[in-house]
């Protein structure tokens, strides 16, 4: 389940990172990053429930993510 | 009650702003960016689409848009980030003292040297040539108005960014009068860091102000702390927009000012700019009839200056004839505007200028009470 948080720097980034998946038809919840997640005590992550690896792709190929 | 005095702040505000301020208290009171809770999240969101629209609007990265409290806050942030470690700045000799005291502040530390550089109304090549004739190899940045908040002469942005770009030099504008007004292209007109504030021409509330970048600009940062991201870190962010934003954000303030953009895009910057232009063109046609009117400019033209007029009566002080006015219900300001060096220019340092600015609000029936007003006034 883990798998499905993408780790966001910033809670812009993580706004800019949604709409940028949307226009792909991918869609997330922004949430707080989980736990286990976390390095920096707090964050917001993206959950993605399908296409995972797919909107990790689109957001490393656009310069959007941890 | 008659309200000419919007260069200071716009009022009233357009219904729409209104209803933002109403609805920022009422359903957007979450601390963004603080919680992962529903309220907190919305309010996010909500601030990120200002923010998105306020990029599109100066033609910006959404990221690089800094939200403040106002203009000045803005020139502080990005005069003492760009210069806190020392080089030399040129200024026009329009400028206010949002960005004179904090350039005067840093060289009587020691940290920079600077130039002012004199301005030549309808000549933009020896505007821009005397903005050249200043640079040196340690030069940093030129900071200028993009229109003077006492003349109104609009300055020639584009042409001193593309001599900004010419010797690398960082390049600050301060639109205070002009957004809202006239079309700012970050991108075209190489603008580094664009600053204004929100509650001018924007119709934003007070309180409101923006910096903001292009491409990868880092500045020092005047004020570090909580941004709500990676909290274990006690170093500042060095992502955007969290390094430039410490502390809660003004919610109501920038839904505001949202608000008031999406207002003027509705109305067209060119029929503002035209419709408040015409007010003032109106104003000094009308003082060719009155005696003793003292005004500052040769010839008040369209893409010349922004709704501006400054004039005096002759043998009065402007505080005099402000108040004079105040005692009709008219708002005006006088003085020297905290723009010290053009009044320095003008040879009004001591007795200032009234000057009138109107808004979208503003009627040409009102100017012609201002001018019987004025007659009046001028007669005691």
């Amino acid at each position: 389940m883990s798998n499905n948080y993408i780790p966001m720097h910033s809670l812009t980034n993580a706004y800019q990172a949604q709409n940028l998946l949307q226009q792909q038809r991918i869609y997330s919840k922004i949430v707080p990053t989980p736990k286990e997640l976390t390095q920096g005590g707090c964050g917001y992550s993206l959950f993605v429930k399908q296409n995972v690896e797919q909107a990790r792709t689109i957001l490393q190929q656009a310069g959007i993510s941890k | 009650m008659i309200y000419l005095d919007n260069a200071a702040t716009t009022f009233p505000k357009p219904q729409i702003v209104l209803k933002s301020v109403n609805e920022a208290v009422k359903f957007y009171g979450g601390n963004p960016g603080r919680s992962g809770h529903k309220l907190s999240l919305k309010t996010s969101q909500r601030i990120f689409s200002v923010r998105e629209s306020t990029a599109r609007f100066f033609h910006a990265q959404t990221e690089n848009v800094i939200f403040t409290s106002n203009c000045t806050h803005s020139l502080n942030m990005a005069i003492k980030g760009a210069m806190q470690k020392g080089g030399h700045i040129i200024l026009s000799q329009l400028e206010h003292n949002s960005v004179i005291r904090p350039i005067v502040a840093l060289a009587k530390r020691g940290i920079i040297q600077y130039d002012i550089a004199p301005v030549y109304e309808g000549d933009i090549q020896q505007t821009i040539q005397s903005f050249a004739s200043f640079i040196r190899k340690d030069t940093t940045a030129i900071v200028c108005t993009h229109a003077s908040n006492v003349t109104g002469m609009i300055m020639p942005i584009e042409q001193l960014g593309q001599l900004c770009r010419q010797y690398g030099i960082l390049f600050i504008v301060d639109a205070a009068q002009t957004a809202g007004v006239l079309p700012i292209d970050m991108q075209k007109m190489n603008i580094d860091i664009l600053c204004t504030a929100g509650h001018k021409g924007l119709y934003g509330i007070t309180g409101t102000g923006l910096m903001i970048l292009n491409s990868n600009i880092v500045l020092d940062t005047l004020i570090e702390g909580g941004t709500g991201s990676v909290s274990i870190d006690v170093n500042q962010p060095d992502f955007l927009p969290d390094r430039y934003e410490s502390g809660t954000i003004n919610t109501v303030g920038i839904l505001s000012v949202g608000a008031g953009i999406s207002h003027i895009q509705k109305l067209t910057l060119e029929r503002i700019y035209h419709h408040e232009f015409q007010l003032c063109l109106s104003l000094y046609e009308g003082f060719k009839q009155i005696p003793n009117i003292i005004t500052y400019i040769h010839h008040f033209q369209k893409g010349q200056f922004v709704p501006i007029v400054l004039f005096n009566i002759e043998g009065k002080s402007s505080m005099e004839v402000v108040e004079q006015f105040s005692q009709r219900n008219w708002c005006l300001r006088g003085g020297l505007h905290c723009s010290p060096l053009i009044h320095q220019a003008l040879g009004t340092a001591d007795i200032g200028a009234v000057r009138v600015s109107p808004s979208i609000f503003s009627t040409q029936n009102e100017i012609y009470a201002f001018l019987k007003e004025l007659k009046q006034i001028a007669k005691i």
